[in-house]
């Protein structure tokens, strides 16, 4: 595997958007949720179809474009984009619609807007772009999935330009859900995800797109070197095998820096430690989740974090987990991540 | 009929929401679709559901709304028209 | 040198029939899936017909030999059948014996349950039993799926509307000839719901009788319910040669219409760019195309896009062409899993699909689909599905030589 990021654009709980490097100072949460900061859509997405997007279509289709502007490509010859549970307001919306009215006289906007690929598709009407439009919808793996495909498409057209990335809102319905399948933490939580004893996690939500091409010059950011997700596993020996093949192949070593999907959940976080010990116990170590909250395209944000550390060479403390001694130079991050247990994905990135 | 234009003006902002618009920006004669408020078809449904939904007025197939929905105008004459 | 990719199972679950069988003889009888509504509780069943699986969730459960006290939903069950069917008519006895993958299109997820949650949710917040409401996502069906089939190499979903599942035929294509996987289950599903049914009204676009897809007069489309799975193999594979081999996806293309959220241009410049690559990816002229198996909703705009694009493509020669949602209805995201196990069922029988309900012509053109069962050998078939988002999606299937 081998694509290089050309350009970012990242809505996130952070001052991520326009943001050329990390900023100085996270926006840290307490509590069980976190809300992205949002741009002026007046400036950044005027346009008359925006007053039909929720919040999760303005999010996506605001850093698609931002990222495109970033890039200097006018038209992508493809747009990948991936979402774990796509346009819940619209959806949410629709369906209280129709079983308030008896299932008479609705509105259909909400319902047309509410289809899973309505990101990608609003961003090929906007760019009149005919060019490939797929969207991934597969859990805690949207993105990578995304991503793969991405790959695919480079090696069927090396001299593509791709506009590729994911995006997922929370929203008060979904966030009242989550709380009453016990996935969130209470609300006056204030843990420290690093070190939390209690079980949930903190829902989030954001956006990140990303201009893939095969060109390793001087505009690319950072290169995605390698992929690795796989669901399910049947015992902890099977996820040490799947990280110690990719160590293996891609001859990781402790100068690396290991970003941990860690959410907080003691339920599900221990693997994360268990996997710095035995195989990660020399290597820098940083986390994500306190910034971006948990959801299923949460990786979409890492990626932005490491595309941003790789080109400036530097990785602000407050997304180490050890406070320790400053990191000089990062040459590539490794993001080992779960969603519940369930999809793991392993997502290399190199500096260029 | 003033008022009903009037009226008409708020809940069409609301119908398709219009958030930079007020009642002022829209002329009672000029076309909604195509150059006038830029309306499309999607905005053309939602009309149609505004008609049956504040007035119990039924479009029985979306071609009848060109006529019905040149311009608030238009849709004022055809509520006042139904309700004789 | 890409690997060739080739069919060597299916699986199939519609209104026409529980598997392959089945559905055949629906096609061969002209014997259409659309009825009143039965199944799905719904207000407005008494006005718009629709193409339901005829059995209920518990006898898709039994019929999917699926444990008794698991929760799983209609679109779950559906997909499990005919992904089942599919693997078994592959003659796969191990899956884990080369590099496999489960790549599922669906639309809308387990919502058949959600808005059972809702009815609840929405009265109070602390109402509705959990368990309708686990199912949601789109990625969960095809989890329950690939963990039932026992495939973890690689697992996706796609969801790109109405040619969700002609892309996930696809994307596992391309990860097979690019080497990254030696087989892979590849399809769709979705359950009739709610939510959609009323979605396709609010649009006024559902037609309160059988559908009458490409005729002058065709009022709308009638939803459908099903799905679809094809088992894409590396045409060197070991032990193909004790396998029947229903054909070869030669060529694909997605493309993107760009023109509006869900109708389809006037100039189906988006349809012609799906049909022209996919054919060009194939190295095969119009005139090789020997059937098309259309996507042909029977709504006013799609079929006259689609006309449109085969009446450019195709000027002088129009090859035999159909829609078989006349039979199936229209199943959303499972319709290009649906329609491409139709497309290889006629290659392998030399059979073109009626269109039926069938009578005046479209007065903007000179051609009109096949209505009739008509004998032919097929080498060339393309399969259409044009979605929401003005995604469209064309697969080219040939005869295996």
């Amino acid at each position: 595997m081998a694509m290089y990021i050309r350009s970012v654009s990242c809505i996130s709980p952070q001052q991520s958007f326009g943001a050329a490097v990390l900023p100085e100072e996270e926006i840290s949460f307490t509590g069980n949720k976190m809300n992205a900061v949002e741009p002026d859509y007046k400036t950044h997405l005027n346009i008359p179809s925006a007053r039909r997007m929720s919040r999760l279509i303005k999010m996506g289709v605001c850093t698609a474009l931002d990222c495109l502007k970033e890039s200097g490509v006018s038209v992508p010859d493809a747009i990948i984009a991936g979402t774990g549970l796509g346009c819940m307001e619209d959806s949410e919306k629709f369906l209280a619609s129709l079983i308030t009215n008896n299932e008479q006289t609705l509105s259909p906007t909400s319902f047309i807007f509410s289809t899973h690929n309505t990101v990608a598709g609003q961003i090929a009407l906007l760019l009149k772009c005919n060019n490939y439009n797929f969207t991934h919808t597969h859990r805690g793996l949207s993105f990578e999935n995304t991503l793969m495909d991405a790959q695919l498409f480079l090696n069927d057209n090396p001299q593509a330009q791709v506009l590729a990335g994911a995006s997922d809102e929370v929203t008060e319905t979904s966030f009242k859900i989550l709380q009453r399948l016990g996935a969130v933490k209470k609300e006056n939580s204030a843990d420290d995800i690093r070190s939390s004893v209690s079980p949930g996690t903190i829902a989030g939500e954001g956006s990140a797109f990303f201009l893939l091409n095969n060109s390793a010059d001087e505009h690319a950011l950072a290169k995605i070197s390698g992929i690795t997700t796989f669901s399910n596993p049947e015992t902890e020996s099977e996820i040490f095998s799947n990280i110690n093949k990719f160590i293996s192949e891609h001859h990781l070593s402790s100068d690396d820096l290991i970003l941990y999907g860690i959410n907080g959940d003691v339920r599900s976080d221990a693997i994360y430690n268990e996997v710095r010990k035995k195989c990660f116990d020399k290597s820098y170590a940083g986390y994500f989740k306190h910034l971006c909250g948990e959801y299923h395209t949460a990786t979409a944000f890492a990626t932005w974090l490491s595309a941003l550390i790789l080109k400036n060479q530097q990785v602000p403390g407050y997304m180490l987990i050890n406070d320790i001694d400053e990191i000089r130079e990062v040459n590539r991050i490794l993001i080992f991540n779960h969603y519940k247990g369930r999809e793991f994905a392993l997502l290399l990135l190199e500096k260029c | 009929m003033e008022d009903l234009i009037a009226k008409l003006k708020e809940e069409i902002i609301t119908q398709l929401n219009l958030e930079d618009k007020t009642p002022a920006d829209i002329q009672t004669d000029a076309p909604l679709f195509g150059d006038g408020l830029g309306l499309d078809s999607i905005d053309a449904l939602e009309l149609i559901v505004l008609l049956e939904k504040n007035y119990g007025l039924k479009l029985d197939k979306p071609e009848d709304g060109r006529t019905v929905f040149y311009s608030v105008g238009s849709m004022a004459e055809f509520i006042q028209s139904k309700k004789k | 040198m890409q690997r060739r990719v080739v069919v060597t199972g299916m699986g199939i679950v519609s209104a026409i029939g529980n598997n392959v069988e089945e559905t055949l003889k629906s096609l061969l009888g002209s014997e259409s899936g659309v009825s009143k509504i039965s199944i799905l509780q719904t207000a407005i069943s008494a006005t718009h017909p629709a193409a339901e699986v005829k059995k209920t969730n518990e006898e898709l459960r039994a019929a999917g030999h699926l444990p008794e006290g698991n929760f799983y939903s209609r679109t779950t069950l559906l997909g499990m059948i005919a992904a089942k069917q599919a693997l078994s008519s592959a003659k796969i006895a191990n899956v884990k014996s080369l590099r496999t993958g489960f790549i599922s299109a669906t639309s809308v997820g387990g919502m058949d349950r959600t808005e059972i949650f809702y009815d609840e949710f929405l009265k109070d917040n602390s109402r509705g039993h959990l368990r309708d409401v686990i199912t949601h996502d789109c990625g969960e069906s095809t989890e329950a799926i690939a963990a039932e089939l026992g495939i973890s190499d690689f697992v996706d979903t796609i969801s790109t509307a109405c040619s969700s599942s002609a892309n996930a035929i696809m994307m596992g294509a391309k990860m097979i000839r690019q080497g990254h996987l030696d087989r892979v289950i590849a399809g769709g599903t979705d359950a009739l719901s709610r939510f959609t049914l009323n979605g396709f009204n609010s649009l006024m676009i559902l037609d309160r009788l059988p559908c009458q897809p490409f005729d002058e007069n065709r009022r709308g489309l009638n939803m459908g319910e099903g799905a679809g799975y094809l088992v894409l193999e590396a045409h060197d594979n070991p032990g193909l040669d004790e396998k029947e081999i229903f054909g070869e996806l030669t060529g694909y293309a997605n493309t993107n219409d760009a023109y509006h959220q869900t109708a389809s241009s006037p100039d189906a410049k988006g349809a012609v760019m799906a049909m022209t690559q996919a054919m060009q990816m194939a190295g095969i002229s119009p005139a090789e195309i020997d059937y098309i198996n259309a996507h042909g909703t029977g709504t006013p705009n799609n079929d006259l896009t689609e006309e449109t694009a085969i009446s450019k493509i195709f000027g002088e020669r129009i090859p035999p062409f159909s829609s078989t949602k006349a039979f199936t209805g229209h199943t959303l995201a499972a319709a290009g899993g649906i329609e491409a196990v139709l497309s290889l069922l006629s290659i392998k029988h030399g059979i073109v699909f009626p269109n039926l309900r069938y009578e005046v012509k479209m007065k903007e053109f000179d051609f009109s689909p096949v209505t009739e069962l008509k004998k032919q050998k097929l080498d060339h078939v393309l399969s259409n599905s044009f979605g929401f988002g003005g995604n469209n999606s064309s697969l080219l299937f040939s005869r295996w030589n």
